[in-house]
């Protein structure tokens, strides 16, 4: 960029990006994650060596855009695929380092003495606890002002909050909080998270609403890596295989954590049945669906492309722009106002089939009725793309070649199926795969529109109407227990599915077209 | 029948044809329409409103307006939204924007190196990127929510629920626009670069002055398809943005439509309120849009 | 005093694929000399090299080995703006987004010249081109005859040592190639400047060059003048390029009879046979009985006896062409086909026997396992 002569304008944008993004190296390799703050420098010096050294020159018009792709695109990939790899679910959340922390901050009441206790409320929105021993009430004691989220739970375990005594006659300050309140305002909810330590040593925590008492640390860890229990001399240890920690009888304990799981997710895929079942049948309504759609649409897309391609025809122009209407409203608004009119019961589709027919079919409900709802509405959505490229194509077609066959005393129907259809298909067979591999991921509607539903029966969250990316989805997302391993798995399957196509895709094109 | 009977008889079919067509097309949109000026929350069902009720507008405008509680007492509570609609088709006019030139910026420059320059892997590079981005945007979410999460930590304005991140996210979908541009540019013979080139320009120079102005059909294009597209964007748009002052036209409408209680009104107001615009847009783009569509895609 | 000329050593250009791997060949070993303010052509069939080599002078395409100098300077490594050429290219290659007088500019003002320099220099050079009317028009409302005009101005306002022209004029229709053809000419007499012009149009080299340089694969056939490229082509190829219609050309054997060597055709039934006397005697005696082709211009066949040289051969009319004051008469003779070009209004019938008359002092013979001219 930098002119010959004048300032170094190149060297100085450089400098102005290169110090900030090292900044903001420094900056996360401080907070600990040592591996992304390298491979932010390996780009930051990457990119100031294309944009300051000359052989870098190409890669200066290369550089922003595939570092884009690089993060959003493949990144992505690239991260499925190793979840795909792991057990990463709601029951398996945790890495394992934070799993074991909350072992060993369990505790559990020891000893007999029990505190009444108070909050005091200070001005500055923060609580001191104060603690007297029901035993022996000169025994009193108040902690350090300290913040408390209402109706928050605590989920990182703190250092315990320290207690010091007070004398004899010693008052604390702030205002003064009943049990009562402290249970009506919430703050009992981030209170039961809280440990607080005696002078002494001797943790204390709360103990239902109204009392504290003193705790002991559940578990101990030993050198091997197991955990005992100090209570009942039980011993746990982690099974990286199951992704959670288990006993002498084999039986899970406590909350899992994350772990590999080598192929077991693709082996769920082919031989759960609860997986399994609703796979296939999803795959085969997702291929039956963009199948129907690319055919469905273009064939009503050539019929109005031929239509208005008769020169003869008057208000052509006019037709077209109305046409292509659906195209031009953005794809949201459209799905949900057809969500709209075909609501079941008060829905225009229904009211109108009703009055007219005295039908009302049942959209929703049933599968079959919500498949061909779906197939209608994609219809409406893709046929002007497809007529505008049939359009395109057509007028490619030299006249003299109908003017030719009109000679030889041909008909319209003649001309379309030995003339037009042969000449138009095979340059559109790559639109009609991108169309298909598009339809294949076409999350969008399916969400929209129906959710997927009606349920599956037996098929647990999966629904009639999902594509498999709408399954994947919902495993990864929706489901209460969601899996993102299993669902990355799925998804590393539908990624080689449709990749496949647009491999195939662009080696037909390729023939055609140089690269 | 005569010959002229005959192209009579298909004139009329034809137009039939296309007539009854373009009614069950058009329909859906004008029953939107009255549903926005219907009293009471239907689901789209009839060509004129019974009772007209101009409340949907005002909610979506944010104007306030009195809705009658009890009929009976004729009771009335002043309502207005909290987050006024309308924002939220600012929102995605300026998401939209901003990621549709950020695209253009980006592609337009990795186009030029494939079609002009010569590196290596250059063909492979193409290949992968036209293959990769054939991954579903949706199943990327869990790594767009980890990127934007750890981003958010550093940076705030490009965390998870702000516009910035979601528009970051946004700029990754270049590949698409990557072939087209470098298709466009293949048609542009060489010589004009070389033309400059001998009147002294740079290389630089060369792609700023003479390519890019050249170029202008195709940059029209490639903004509105993925203007387009962005306007449409739910999934990724849902999932990054929390607060409903963020939200997308796409986000909020869908929000009208809870399984309990859809605002079948708001929504359909909302609908008319910021289709029109891009739609009146759309179709006075209609011939780039069209060009650009038939030349990306159909290779001559 | 030689700032203009130009001199090409052993260049070699060879393409190669996106990972560098070498994929062919364009431009083998030439060496060439171009004085300054010479009109120098390079012609040949398409993929002879002539416009790679074209291109590597104006710094467009990078030198595998070798050298060009302009002027006294080597300038492999000079960019194009630093060589002191200028260029017009076969699609013009006018920027479509800007006025005619900002295409013309456009050199000067990325140069960063005066204002008033530009606009001084773009109106004298418009002016002279006709085009003064237009410069605020955009190419595409000009006529290729004027387009090709802007583009000649665009490089003359560069004032150039060294003009490089690559197939100018083959965008034109056949009335305003003449016309345009003229107007090169009278610019290379008024600036005097050197000028490289890439056709393959065997017929604009002849009457435009100051001498011509026939290329073919990669190769220097020949660099001549005009008239002794056409009268003494150094090999077959040249012969056959140059003229049209082309030089007859006839297989056969160099054979002594009598005392006497005959160019005897080379065919089994009733062979064509030509007495070599004169000059050609001496040349053809190295190749008795030794394949040789007998090379003569369709003109240097008539239908009359002008001169001692002419040789008579009987032959048959097979197709006539009268065109006026001339006609181009196609004929049998023997089993070799033959092209006459014959003066006179003389009007030629199907099937008529004619006696052509062989001028001998005009024909070449070639050395067929080399293809040389025998000298």
């Amino acid at each position: 960029m930098s002119f010959n002569g004048g300032l170094p304008i190149r060297q100085i944008l450089v400098a102005l990006v290169v110090i900030p993004a090292l900044y903001l190296v420094f900056n996360i390799y401080q907070t600990g994650s040592v591996l992304v703050a390298l491979a932010m420098l390996v780009v930051t010096c990457l990119g100031a060596l294309i944009y300051l050294w000359d052989w870098g020159y190409t890669y200066r018009y290369l550089f922003p855009g595939l570092l884009g792709f690089a993060l959003f695109v493949i990144f992505p990939i690239v991260y499925m695929v190793f979840l795909s790899f792991t057990r990463y679910s709601s029951q398996n959340l945790l890495y394992f380092n934070r799993s074991l922390a909350l072992f060993l901050q369990e505790t559990y009441p020891v000893g007999n003495a029990t505190y009444t206790y108070k909050l005091y409320a200070q001005d500055d929105g923060t609580y001191i606890l104060y603690l007297q021993d029901d035993k022996d009430p000169t025994k009193r004691f108040a902690s350090e002002p300290f913040e408390l989220k209402a109706g928050e739970q605590v989920k990182e375990q703190q250092e315990p909050g320290k207690l010091s005594a007070l004398a004899p006659g010693e008052q604390v300050k702030g205002r003064p909080m009943e049990v009562a309140q402290v249970t009506r305002e919430k703050l009992f909810i981030p209170m039961r998270g809280r440990q607080f330590a005696l002078p002494d040593g001797t943790l204390v925590g709360m103990e239902g609403l109204q009392k504290f008492a003193s705790r002991g640390r559940l578990w101990t860890l030993n050198k091997d890596g197991s955990l005992s229990n100090t209570k009942d001399q039980t011993v746990i240890r982690p099974d990286f295989k199951q992704g959670y920690f288990v006993n002498d009888k084999g039986e899970k304990v406590g909350v899992g954590f994350r772990t590999f799981s080598g192929f077991d997710n693709y082996v769920r895929i082919l031989t759960d049945p609860r997986i399994q079942g609703p796979f296939f049948k999803i795959f085969l309504w997702t291929v039956a669906f963009s199948g129907l759609s690319v055919l469905l649409t273009f064939s009503v897309g050539m019929l109005l492309a031929v239509i208005l391609e008769w020169k003869e025809l008057h208000f052509r122009r006019a037709y077209r722009t109305l046409l292509i209407l659906p195209y031009a409203v953005p794809a949201v608004l459209s799905i949900l106002i057809f969500k709209g009119l075909f609501n079941q019961q008060f829905g225009a589709v229904n009211e109108f089939l009703r009055s007219i027919f005295g039908v009302a079919p049942e959209w929703e409900t049933n599968p079959w009725g919500a498949r061909v709802m779906i197939l209608l509405v994609n219809l409406w959505l893709g046929y002007p793309y497809m007529m505008l490229i049939c359009t395109g194509m057509l007028q490619s077609i030299p006249s003299t070649l109908y003017e030719a066959s009109a000679i030889d005393g041909s008909n319209p129907l003649v001309d379309f199926f030995e003339l037009t259809l042969p000449l138009v298909l095979p340059p559109l067979v790559p639109i009609l795969i991108s169309s298909f591999a598009f339809n294949f991921n076409n999350f969008n509607l399916i969400y929209l529109l129906t959710a997927g539903g009606p349920k599956m029966v037996g098929g647990g969250i999966a629904g009639e109407t999902d594509l498999l990316v709408n399954y994947t989805f919902n495993i990864a997302f929706r489901d209460s227990g969601t899996n993102y391993g299993l669902a990355s798995a799925i998804a590393t399957v539908l990624f080689i599915i449709v990749g496949l196509l647009a491999w195939i895709n662009l080696k037909m094109t390729g023939r055609n077209v140089k690269i | 029948m005569t010959a002229h009977q005959k192209i009579l008889v298909r004139k009329v079919a034809a137009h039939g044809f296309v007539v009854c067509f373009l009614i069950l097309v058009l329909v859906p949109f004008v029953m939107v329409i009255s549903a926005s000026f219907r009293q009471g929350d239907f689901a789209p069902s009839r060509l004129l409103p019974d009772k007209v009720s101009l409340d949907h507008w005002k909610f979506v405008l944010g104007i306030p307006y009195q809705e009658v509680v009890n009929p009976a007492t004729g009771e009335t509570r002043t309502i207005k939204a909290g987050t006024p609609p309308l924002l939220w088709f600012w929102n995605s006019i300026k998401i939209s924007l901003i990621s549709s030139a950020g695209i253009i910026f980006l592609s337009s420059t990795a186009a030029y190196a494939f079609a002009r320059l010569r590196f290596k892997f250059r063909t492979s590079t193409l290949g992968a990127l036209l293959i990769l981005q054939m991954f579903p945007m949706v199943l990327s979410l869990v790594a767009y929510y980890v990127i934007l999460d750890f981003t958010g930590q550093h940076l705030k304005w490009f965390g998870l629920n702000t516009q910035a991140g979601l528009i970051m996210v946004y700029l990754g979908g270049i590949s698409n626009y990557i072939w087209m541009i470098k298709g466009y540019f293949e048609t542009i013979p060489a010589t004009m670069e070389e033309s400059a080139r001998i009147d002294g320009a740079s290389q630089f120079q060369t792609f700023v002055r003479i390519l890019l102005p050249m170029s202008l059909p195709i940059f029209a294009v490639v903004f509105i398809l993925s203007f387009i597209s962005y306007m449409s964007e739910y999934p990724v748009a849902s999932v990054v943005l929390q607060s409903s002052d963020n939200w997308t036209l796409a986000v909020g409408a869908n929000s009208f439509l809870y399984e309990q209680e859809k605002l079948w009104g708001r929504f359909a107001a909302l609908a008319v309120l910021s289709g029109v615009p891009i739609t009146v847009v759309f179709l006075l783009c209609q011939r780039f849009v069209i060009g650009g569509l038939t030349s990306g895609g159909v290779k001559e | 005093m030689s700032e203009g000329s130009v001199e090409i050593k052993d260049l070699v250009k060879t393409y190669t694929d996106d990972r560098g791997r070498p994929t062919f060949t364009a431009v083998k070993n030439i060496s060439l000399h171009i004085e300054d303010g010479e009109f120098m052509v390079l012609v040949g069939p398409s993929g002879c090299g002539k416009s790679t080599t074209l291109r590597m002078v104006a710094g467009l395409e990078k030198i595998t080995s070798g050298t060009i100098s302009i002027g006294e300077r080597v300038v492999n490594e000079l960019e194009p703006k630093d060589r002191g050429i200028a260029m017009v290219f076969q699609n013009y290659a006018l920027y479509p987004h800007m006025t005619i007088f900002n295409n013309m500019a456009f050199g000067l003002q990325l140069a960063k010249k005066k204002k008033d320099f530009i606009s001084d220099t773009v109106g004298r050079t418009s002016k002279a081109l006709g085009l003064d009317h237009m410069l605020e028009r955009k190419p595409h409302a000009l006529s290729g005859g004027q387009r090709q005009r802007v583009a000649l101005g665009r490089a003359i306002v560069r004032s150039p040592k060294v003009f490089l022209f690559d197939e100018p004029l083959s965008n034109l229709d056949a009335k305003m190639r003449v016309q345009m053809r003229s107007e090169i000419s009278k610019l290379h007499a008024q600036l005097g400047n050197t000028m490289i012009y890439v056709t393959h149009d065997q017929v604009e080299a002849m009457t435009m060059g100051d001498r011509i340089c026939v290329m073919r694969d990669g190769l220097i056939m020949q660099v001549a003048d005009p008239l002794n490229l056409y009268r003494q082509p150094d090999n077959l190829f040249v012969a056959g390029f140059i003229g049209s219609p082309p030089m007859n050309l006839l297989k056969g054997k160099v054979q002594r009879r009598d005392g006497s060597l005959f160019f005897t055709e080379a065919t089994e039934k009733n062979p064509l046979n030509i007495p070599l006397k004169g000059k050609l005697e001496p040349l053809a005696s190295k190749y008795i009985d030794k394949d040789i082709i007998f090379g003569i211009r369709p003109e240097h066949l008539s239908d009359e006896v002008k001169d001692p040289a002419h040789v008579p051969v009987t032959s048959t009319v097979e197709i006539a062409e009268p065109m006026g004051s001339e006609s181009l008469v196609y004929l049998k003779a023997g089993t070799a086909n033959l092209i006459a070009r014959i003066h006179g209004e003389h009007l030629f019938h199907l099937g008529e026997q004619v006696t052509v008359q062989f001028n001998l002092d005009k024909v070449s013979l070639f050395d067929a396992a080399t293809e040389n001219v025998i000298r």
